[in-house]
């Protein structure tokens, strides 16, 4: 292992290089640009054997990602906010045909008004389009998490997000420890299917009628379901190399937490300070920190949210006409009632460890009942 | 925790300056976050970067909002800039005349404009003083050795690590308080 300070994107970019891609097409975008950018330079260098394909846009990207995976190769690629809404569509094809791609996201807020900040709706709004979504809190999560989502996606046959929040995380430089020749053996497994083959004409994502297309989709949901026990084998052999647990939740603090703190992204790193501002004040908390976001951890969070008495969940990002997302994802699985949600920090806007154990504190002491917006002078 | 803003003009090298000084500390065995704050970039407006140094991991995801030490690389954006009481203002400045002072922070001033020009960095309309003026910064906290500044140097920035070392030694000689 070899630390190096880097950004999350830097990150992402270095792992791309250890894993033995064969493929990247990709189009930029703030604050995505430097991974590709990286990518770039490392092939020109030689030090990658990788086929860049450049393309017109992110549409195209995807195309391009879905058509090399189906023919066998591991293929990954970036994007952000509006260029990964333009890739909706092709989204649904790539976890449709099961291609294993992977794919970081810097989530950014989409327009209008015109944004490059922090939020998370960009990713969060293609929850339901099959792919596996991870989000990544610092440089290191977003390093390991390329080398288990390579693993993951060829091991269920399904597409991988990895989501780092833009600036936040994506440029944030910090000390990372990388690997060596020791990940080789991890990381050279390769189990990618070959749908398509020259020598054998057929085609993939065909008409099919009523009785046709539930069965697939059945497939499908089963495909995706699995991912997380894979997910459990698969970090442990990563553990093995690289000493450092991933779980679909991580926690942080008191198991006997008399409030629990949930967040995802760049708020799960901030939100350790809060809790040991409770911690400081006599308030026994806990973090729960969204590593998974789908399949969605319920018997996790089932199990997290054994005895605790209040929860509140912090979202930057928000389902308009609804609520934070993640909260309400959690509360629809759980169905329970004694959790609050606050939407925050969306386009970037900075969400602090001190704000964050004051709701905690209202929301102990029943002063908060209801889902909140955190917004005002600072 | 320490932190500490860079604060210049797009071109000025404000960025590199947060990177590099970022890797100078942890060279020297801190834990340290770089956070350069980013907005429609270009050149002349003003551009700000944050370094957090601790000896435990770095876990604030949001920029420095006061700065114990601050490094101004134009003083034009003096005026806008928060520093902590007691902190350090490092100015990219040839003299002190007309500079408004006060007793709750120290001010020390270094003339890197004309050394980054005398090194050949940069051109008279924008100098890269951003090598220099962390020569000025290790010699007045003297929080790290000039050698791991001089290694780090050695390491990013390649062919021109040479003239860069020498402008950040000519910044170190001639800095002053004021």
């Amino acid at each position: 292992m070899k630390k190096l300070v880097l950004g999350g994107n830097d990150a992402v970019a270095y792992a791309v290089k250890q894993c033995y891609v064969d493929v990247v097409s990709a189009y930029p975008i703030t604050p995505q640009t430097s991974i590709i950018e990286n990518i770039a330079h490392f092939i020109a260098k030689g030090e990658m054997k990788t086929r860049f394909i450049k393309v017109e846009s992110e549409h195209s990207a995807m195309a391009a990602a879905i058509g090399s995976a189906v023919a066998g190769s591991r293929v990954f690629t970036a994007t952000s906010s509006q260029g990964l809404l333009l890739m909706h569509e092709m989204l649904h094809w790539a976890a449709g045909l099961g291609a294993p791609i992977v794919m970081a996201n810097a989530n950014r807020a989409v327009a209008p008004p015109w944004s490059i900040w922090a939020d998370q709706v960009d990713s969060l709004s293609q929850r339901d389009t099959g792919w596996i979504q991870f989000y990544a809190s610092n440089s290191q999560d977003a390093y390991d998490l390329l080398f288990l989502s390579f693993r993951l996606a060829e091991k269920v046959k399904n597409p991988v997000m990895v989501c780092m929040d833009g600036f936040l995380v994506t440029h944030t430089k910090e000390p990372v420890a990388t690997f060596e020749d020791e990940i080789t053996d991890f990381i050279k497994i390769k189990d990618t299917p070959v749908l398509l083959d020259v020598d054998k004409p057929e085609a993939v994502g065909a008409l099919a009628f009523p009785k046709d297309y539930m069965p697939v989709k059945l497939e499908q949901i089963k495909r995706i379901s699995t991912a997380k026990e894979e997910f459990y084998n698969i970090a442990k052999e990563f553990k093995d190399v690289s000493k450092k647990e991933y779980k679909p939740l991580y926690t942080y603090g008191y198991s006997d937490a008399d409030i629990v703190l949930v967040a995802m992204g760049s708020n799960a790193e901030t939100a350790h300070l809060a809790i040991d501002l409770l911690d400081k004040e006599g308030i026994k908390s806990k973090l729960i920190k969204i590593v998974m976001f789908r399949p969605f951890p319920k018997d996790e969070f089932k199990k997290e949210f054994k005895r605790v008495k209040k929860v509140v969940v912090f979202d930057r990002n928000v389902s308009l006409g609804k609520s934070g997302i993640t909260k309400d994802e959690i509360a629809g699985a759980l169905g329970i009632k004694n959790i609050i949600g606050v939407v925050c920090g969306l386009g970037g806007v900075d969400v602090t460890e001190v704000e964050m154990a004051n709701i905690a504190k209202d929301v102990l002491e029943n002063k908060i009942k209801e889902d909140m917006i955190l917004w005002g002078e600072k | 925790m320490k932190e500490i803003g860079l604060h210049g003009r797009g071109g000025q090298g404000v960025v590199t300056a947060g990177e590099l000084l970022a890797n100078i500390y942890f060279k020297e065995g801190y834990e340290v976050q770089f956070m350069p704050s980013y907005g429609a970039e270009r050149r002349g407006s003003p551009s700000n970067a944050y370094v957090r140094v601790d000896k435990k991991r770095v876990l604030h995801r949001y920029p420095v909002r006061i700065p114990d030490e601050i490094i101004v690389l134009n003083v034009t954006l003096l005026p806008d800039l928060a520093l902590k009481e007691g902190g350090i203002a490092l100015l990219n400045l040839s003299s002190d005349v007309g500079l408004k002072k006060n007793d709750k922070v120290r001010f020390f001033i270094v003339d890197v404009n004309k050394i980054a020009l005398e090194c050949k960095l940069g051109t008279p309309a924008t100098p890269h003083v951003n090598t220099a003026i962390l020569g000025a910064y290790c010699k007045i906290t003297g929080n790290f050795s000039f050698d791991s500044l001089k290694k780090v140097y050695e390491e990013k920035l390649g062919k021109m690590a040479k003239l860069n070392i020498e402008a950040a030694e000519k910044a170190y000689d001639s800095v002053r308080e004021i």
